[in-house]
Parts: structure tokens; sequence; C-alpha cells
């Protein structure tokens, strides 16, 4: 009978288990030391190796000639386990046994010792599926269990679990496999199934499984039949995607603005049968692949878990504004795909809209185009620069030539330069920050004559036709009334002479509340009229 | 008599009490103190006789179980654990047992664990309050959780030091039965006397509140790659990516509070309290702030508007939420 390769290659010792070496040390020393907890919960995507490794620790545990923790996989408890015939470790799958009565049932069960092995082992699959109540009625026999039983709850989402079953468990994460540790195991198993591979494909199915083993490895199960040797684009063709070189190349010629190779290229993919939607896939992942490599550089392969390959180092000359241009349109076009008549006109159009800017008024293709400008605008400047220097240099020449010519000049110049200086002073007066010289003000004012200090104090400064205006609010007119009289008046005036130089009007005045203000500007325009409220 | 855990194990020894409650979000420190309980009233041999666990309370079953004498002992231990425990009884059979803890009678040694806050208003708990003991097992300090993770290492013949242990309860938490199973792991896992920090860093199970928060503050210091090597670590563990984005968004509202704060001078208490943010993170907060102007702020909650739509229309998650950090940050 024929068994698909994940199950012949299923792991049956904790040796052959793969990219999970920190979770199988830690189980193999707990067998060897006898400190076997009785409550366990694996968590990890699929593939992983999850029930992979609550099998083989369910024979571990209970295996009599198990050396350094590791099953013999000869033994009869070993042999009947290999086949899932042995009673004392019991298979649930939570996601069809998920109510209160199945846990119910299982609790019943639990208190009596095993038959044959030591320790009688619960795999609970898929655990996230039980119900709320069963999860409850769980919880009372995790909290104390029988020193015979050990339960193994396995599951793809941890954050479903409720705490309190969390807190009683050992978990242990199961890691994504990397993808080298894959594509070691698929060439392993290829070599030993006698299939005529590449060793890039190996590395695209690897790739294709994403973390996990089971998915490339049905990957690979699906690839074999298809041709006597497997090359990179047999894979290619098989899972409908795009490999690396005509991507860089639909990705170029978009940069490049080449729309008609574009929309040939395109024709070409879609005569080949390629999905729309997978297509953008591909693109989105290339992009981002792009992208990420900019932005993080050697931590990149890290992140994406793959190398990085030419193509990618080869597409990290384009400019960031556009590749997020183009993944902007591309994660919009992902979405609105499903719900189009006929994707291939969208897909074309954006593409379209991704050369020509000028199609569409949203805000990233205007960055674009903005972005394309300044570098048009940069060249220019840097043209127009080298012009300029020349003409620098020229004109040295001939101020150099004349130099004799220029001597009687200079006084006038030097003329020229105080006068430039009188009128620069007197400008600067103009913009003197009025809050800061009234700081100033108050400071010399405050030792010399303190009673005009605290009236001044509350003041506020500002210039207005060149009158150095201080304002008060309304309730505070006394003081105005105050500062108004002649001799102090004179006083502050001398101060801020002292300080600035400049002979300025010093005037003191109320604060208008909005409505006289309004009144006046009223009597302005019409003149001296009653106004009637 | 109102006590915490330390002050039980004073008392506990001391003196007979008809009745306790224990009740708290501490499992392990319950079940320790139980077993104190039970250390000290029954004896080796008949202890299963004598003890009696209801988890399903009726109004005959608490009765029946506090009319039986002990059997060749003194004392007989009734425990109740049962949350619906005034949900199922009638007043009549709550009084009678309130009046049976009123006689004093130590044979028949009643306890109550509840794992809510309970209502000290009713009047069992005061009167367990008078003649028994109330022991609140609220989580504990996080020193305190500290001291516990080196004291179970040392239980298993093994040393760790300080700043392991540290690391330890900042990524696990402070709930002990979870401390306890983590350090289950380590003491296997490692073959030498020591815990090590890399062993611990490698084999820890990831925690979502430590990451979510490098990615936060990461975004706000507007360290992209940071940001997106962050992320990216988080969907290879299987976060939710609205999840991720509820937390940015939250980030950018405290942000956006406490550029307002600020501007009127608020000082560090004040923002404490309006934010409602722990008092350790509000430098990170004023520092991130300062890097975005306002109107920067209110542009990333389009965003993340923009982000949530594209996301609950199913798009690819790590790809949208990609393209929104690249944008934050810029």
């Amino acid at each position: 009978m024929y068994q698909s390769l994940y199950r012949k290659y299923r792991p049956r010792n904790f040796s052959e288990v793969l990219g999970q070496n920190h979770i199988v040390r830690t189980l193999k020393n707990q067998i060897k030391t006898g400190r076997i907890g009785h409550a366990y919960l694996f968590c990890g995507t699929r593939g992983t190796g999850k029930t992979s490794v609550a099998k083989i620790f369910a024979k571990a545990v209970n295996c009599p000639n198990s050396v350094e923790g590791e099953p013999c996989n000869r033994c009869q408890i070993c042999e009947s386990a290999n086949n899932n015939s042995l009673i004392d470790i019991i298979e649930i799958d939570a996601a069809s046994n998920n109510s209160v009565d199945d846990v119910r049932e299982l609790r019943d069960n639990i208190i009596y010792a095993p038959s044959i092995c030591k320790y009688k082992v619960y795999i609970i699959d898929e655990v996230h599926m039980l119900s709320g109540s069963a999860f409850n009625a769980l919880l009372k026999t995790l909290e104390e269990p029988p020193s015979h039983a050990i339960f193994i709850l396995a599951t793809t989402e941890p954050n479903k679990i409720p705490a309190t079953i969390l807190s009683r468990c050992q978990r242990f994460d199961f890691k994504r496999i990397p993808s080298k540790v894959i594509s070691q195991n698929i060439g392993k198993i290829a070599k030993d199934s006698n299939i005529n591979i590449e060793n890039r494909a190996i590395a695209m199915i690897a790739r294709h499984g994403n973390g996990s083993m089971r998915d490339a490895i049905s990957i690979l199960e699906q690839c074999v039949s298809y041709n006597d040797v497997l090359t990179y684009d047999d894979v290619c063709d098989i899972l409908g995607t795009v490999n690396d070189d005509t991507l860089y190349t639909l990705v170029k010629r978009i940069n490049d603005r080449n729309a008609k190779e574009v929309i040939n290229q395109i024709d070409k993919l879609m005569l080949y049968g390629i999905d729309v939607s997978n297509l953008i896939k591909a693109m989105l992942s290339f992009l981002r692949d792009i992208v990420i490599y900019k932005t993080c550089g050697t931590e990149s392969e890290e992140i994406l878990e793959t190398e990085i390959n030419d193509k990618i180092l080869k597409a990290s000359e384009f400019d960031m504004s556009f590749l997020s241009n183009a993944i902007e349109k591309l994660i919009d076009l992902q979405g609105k795909i499903r719900y189009a008549q006929s994707p291939r006109i969208l897909f074309e159009i954006t593409v379209l809209k991704l050369m020509n800017p000028e199609i569409s008024p949203d805000i990233d293709s205007i960055l674009d185009r903005i972005k394309k400008l300044e570098n048009r605008l940069n060249n220019v400047k840097v043209a127009f620069n080298g012009e300029n220097d020349a003409g620098i240099i020229l004109k040295k020449d001939v101020v150099k030539s004349e130099k004799g010519v220029e001597d009687d000049e200079v006084d006038a110049d030097e003329i020229k330069n105080k006068h430039v200086k009188i009128t620069e002073s007197t400008e600067k007066s103009d913009k003197i920050d009025v809050n800061e010289v009234f700081k100033e003000v108050l400071n010399i004012i405050k030792k010399d004559r303190p009673m005009i200090f605290s009236f001044l104090s509350l003041g506020k400064p500002y210039l207005k036709d060149g009158n150095f205006m201080i304002e008060y609010p309304k309730e505070h007119e006394f003081y105005k009334d105050e500062l108004n009289k002649v001799e102090n008046k004179d006083y502050i005036k001398d101060v801020i002479k002292k300080l600035t130089g400049i002979d300025y009007i010093v005037n003191v005045v109320v604060k208008k509340n909005e409505n006289d203000e309004l009144i006046e500007a009223v009597k302005k325009y019409f003149g001296d009229v009653e106004i009637i409220d | 008599m109102n006590l915490n855990y330390a002050e039980f194990l004073e008392i506990v020894n001391k003196r007979f009490s008809p009745a306790y409650v224990f009740y708290g979000e501490e499992r392990f420190l319950i079940d320790e103190a139980v077993k104190r309980l039970k250390n000290k009233l029954l004896t080796d041999g008949t202890d299963i006789m004598n003890l009696s666990i209801i988890e399903n309370v009726d109004d005959k079953n608490i009765i029946d179980s506090l009319e039986t004498l002990p059997f060749m002992s003194d004392h007989r231990l009734i425990l109740i654990k049962d949350d619906e425990f005034f949900k199922k009884l009638n007043d009549s059979t709550i009084n009678n047992i309130i009046k049976h803890i009123e006689n004093g009678d130590t044979n028949n040694c009643i306890a109550f664990i509840f794992g809510d806050k309970i209502d000290m208003r009713k009047k069992l708990f005061k009167t367990i309050s008078k003649v028994g003991a109330i022991v609140n097992f609220e989580h504990l300090k996080y020193e305190e959780a500290v001291n516990y993770v080196g004291f179970f290492v040392r239980k298993y013949g093994k040393v760790i030091k300080k700043p392991v242990a540290e690391y330890i309860v900042k990524n696990i938490g402070v709930d002990l039965y979870r401390l306890l199973n983590e350090v289950k792991k380590f003491v296997s896992y490692s073959n030498d006397k020591e815990i090590l920090l890399d062993d611990v860093k490698f084999l820890i199970s990831s925690n979502m509140s430590e990451s979510i928060f490098r990615l936060v503050n990461a975004i706000g210091l507007r360290q992209e790659n940071t940001a997106i090597y962050v992320l990216n670590r988080m969907i290879a563990n299987d976060e939710n990516p609205i999840g991720i984005l509820a937390m940015i968004v939250r980030q950018f509202r405290i942000l956006l509070k406490a550029k307002y704060l600020l501007m009127q001078n608020a000082d560090r208490k004040e923002l404490q309290s309006r934010l409602g943010v722990p008092y350790f993170s509000i430098n990170d907060i004023i520092e991130q702030s300062k890097r975005f102007e306002e109107d920067d702020l209110i542009d990333a909650y389009e965003l993340c508007l923009k982000c949530d739509r594209e996301l609950k229309l199913s798009y690819d998650g790590n790809v949208v939420l990609e393209s929104l950090i690249r944008k934050l940050c810029n």
C-alpha cells in the first residue's frame, strides 16, 4: 500500500526531529532524570513537529530499554506504539471531541492505572477547539491528575487557551523550521526515494514550505510524478508561481516605464497559465524582499528566512518611493481583485498607473512624481553650478586685471560700507525683540525705582508706529494713570534710550475689550456718529 | 482576621480555627496554604477519611459533611471550591453554616477557596473574619516572584544568577505556577549546574507583551529596521495582525495625549495619572512624543485607520503592517 511521503518519513525517535533541538534536548533530559511533568503544552504552526514529538515522547517515557531518553523502537511497547495500537497512549482529536461529555469520559477513565505501560499518556490534538466548559472540566483533572497520567496538549493557537490551563502546563514553543534545514531533509528524502531533483528546485520547495516540514514534503510529493528530472522551472510551474528572474525583469521594466514590454510580458505570463492573483502575490513578496533588504541590510536574511539572491541585490537599486508606491498599489489591488470580473484588466491598469503616475491623483503617485522632478531638478542644478563656477573664475580674472584702476575708488567704497552699516543698525533697532528689551528695562528699574518696577512688571509691551506701547488689562487701569505721570514716563523713556539708543515715545494704555474695539472700528469707518444699541 | 500569606503562615501552627477563606489569583500559594492546613489538621493514614472536597455545592452536601464526625482523628477538613457558592445555596443553608462556624467547632474545619475577589459585606465573611481567618492571595510583587524563581531552581539542585531570574519574571509574569513550569524546563535543559541566560532566552515561551512593547517603542523612536524585525518575529509567532495594529494605535493615542499635556507643562506625576501608563515608561513616552510633531501624530491616526480597513478586508497582514510602519517611521 502506498503511504504518503510525510507519513513515511515521520520521525520515529528524537534524533530524527529536525529544527527543534531545544525542545528535544529538554524532553530527553527529563526522561533521563525522571523529572517528567504531568502536563505539557506544545504549540507552533502546522508541520513543525508537535504531534510527532508528542508521539515520540509518549513512546519514550514508556519504553523499558530507553537509552539516553531515546525510545529503542524494537521492544513490544515501541512497536505497538508505532502501529497506533497501544491502549495506554490515548490520542484524542479535540476538534471532533470538543464537548464536556468527552472530557468527562476522559476524567472517568483516567483514574484507572495503565494496563501494560508505566504511564498513561493522553495526547490531545488541536486542544484550542475544546468548548469553554470542556476546558473547565479538563482543568480540574489537570490540577490534580493521578501520578500515572501524562497530558500532552498540542495546538496551533495557544492564545485561545485559557490562562488557567496555560499556567498548569509546561509550555514548549515549536519554532518554524529554517528553510535550510527543510532543504537538507527534502534532499535526503529525494535521494532515498530515487527522485532526481535540482538543488535550486529543492530550495524553492523548502521556501514554499514556509517553515513547515509537512507542507514542503507534500509539495515534493506533488512534484514527483511530473518529470523524470525535476528542474527549478518545473517546480515553479507546478506551484504556479513566477520565478525571481521574471519578476525582476517585470519590475525593472515598470521602473523604466517601458509600457509596451510590460504589457507584452504580462500577456506571455497569462498565456503560460499563471493566475493573476498568484502573480500579484509573487510580485508583492519580491518587492517586500527588496524593501526589507534595503532597510535592514544584513539582518534581512534572518527576517526573510531565505538567502538574498543576486536578483534582490540587483533590484535594490530601485528607488524607495517607487517601491513603496508599487507595494501600496498592489496591496490595494490584491484586495479588489477577488471581486473583479476580469482581474487581468484590473492588473494591467494598475501596472500602467504605476508607470504613468499622471493618470492617478493619489498622494503616493504624486510623491513619486515629485521625486522624479527633484531628480531632474538636481541634474539641472548640477549642470548650472558647473556653469556658474566657470563664470566666477572668469570674473576673478577680470578683477585681477582691473585692480590697478580700482585703487582710486577704494575710499568711495569704504564710505559706502559705512553707510550700509548705519542703515543696518537702524534696521536692527526696528527688529528688536520688544520683550527682551522690556525685560532689560525692568531689570534696571528694579534696582533704581522699585515702585515703578512693580507697576511696570504687570504690563505687556509692544511696538506700534515706532511708539513703545505698554498695555494693561482693564482692571489695572490704576497703574496706567500712575505711569502716565510725566516724570515717570520720562524716566522710563530715558532707561529705554540708554539701553537701545533709540528715542521712543512711551505710551501706556489700557487694553480695550472687544466691544470697544468694534465700536472704534465703526467710528473710524462712519465718522463720529452716535451708536444706538 | 484579614491576613496575607506570610501572616497566615505565622498563625496556622499556633491555633485551630473553625473556618478559613482563601481567595485571590495566586493559585500556587493557595495550594501551598491548603497543604499546610492539611498537615496541621490531619494525621497520616486517616487523611483520606477526614478530608472532603466539595466542588459542586448544594443545600445538602455541606451541612452533611459538617455534621460528620472525624474518624480516628481530632479534626476533619472540608474544602469548598465553588465560585458560584452564593448563587447555588439558599439563605437558610448559609445561615446554618454561619451558626456552625460561630459555635467555634474546630473538629470540623471548613475552608473556602475563591478565585475572585470576595464581598466582605456578606455575613458569612464577617463571621469568619471574627472567629477564623480570611487570607488574601493576590499576585506577587516583582521582587518576590524573582525570589521564588531562585527558590524553585534551588529546589531542583541548580543555581541561577539574579539577573537571569529577573529576565524570566519579566518575560513570564508573576504567576507562580507558570514560573514553576518554566523553571522545570530550564532545569531539564541545562546540563550544567547553573542556569544560563542564553539557555533561558532560547527556551522561554514567547511572550506577546514584551515584544509588542519593543515594537511600539521602536516605532516611537522611528527605528524602522528594528520595528520591522520585531514585527516579523511576532508574525512568525502567529500573533494576530489586528491585535498588533491595536497596540500601535494605542501607542499613538498615548503619544498624542502626552504631547498635549506637555504643551500645558504637565509634570511626570500628572502625565502618569492622566495617561494611565506605568511610571517607568513615562520617560520613554516623553522622549518619543518629542520625535513627532502634532500633525504627524494626527496623520498617524489616518494611516492606522487605513491599515485597519485593509487588514479587515483580509489583505496580507505583514505586508500591510510593514508598509504602515515604513510610513510611520519616515
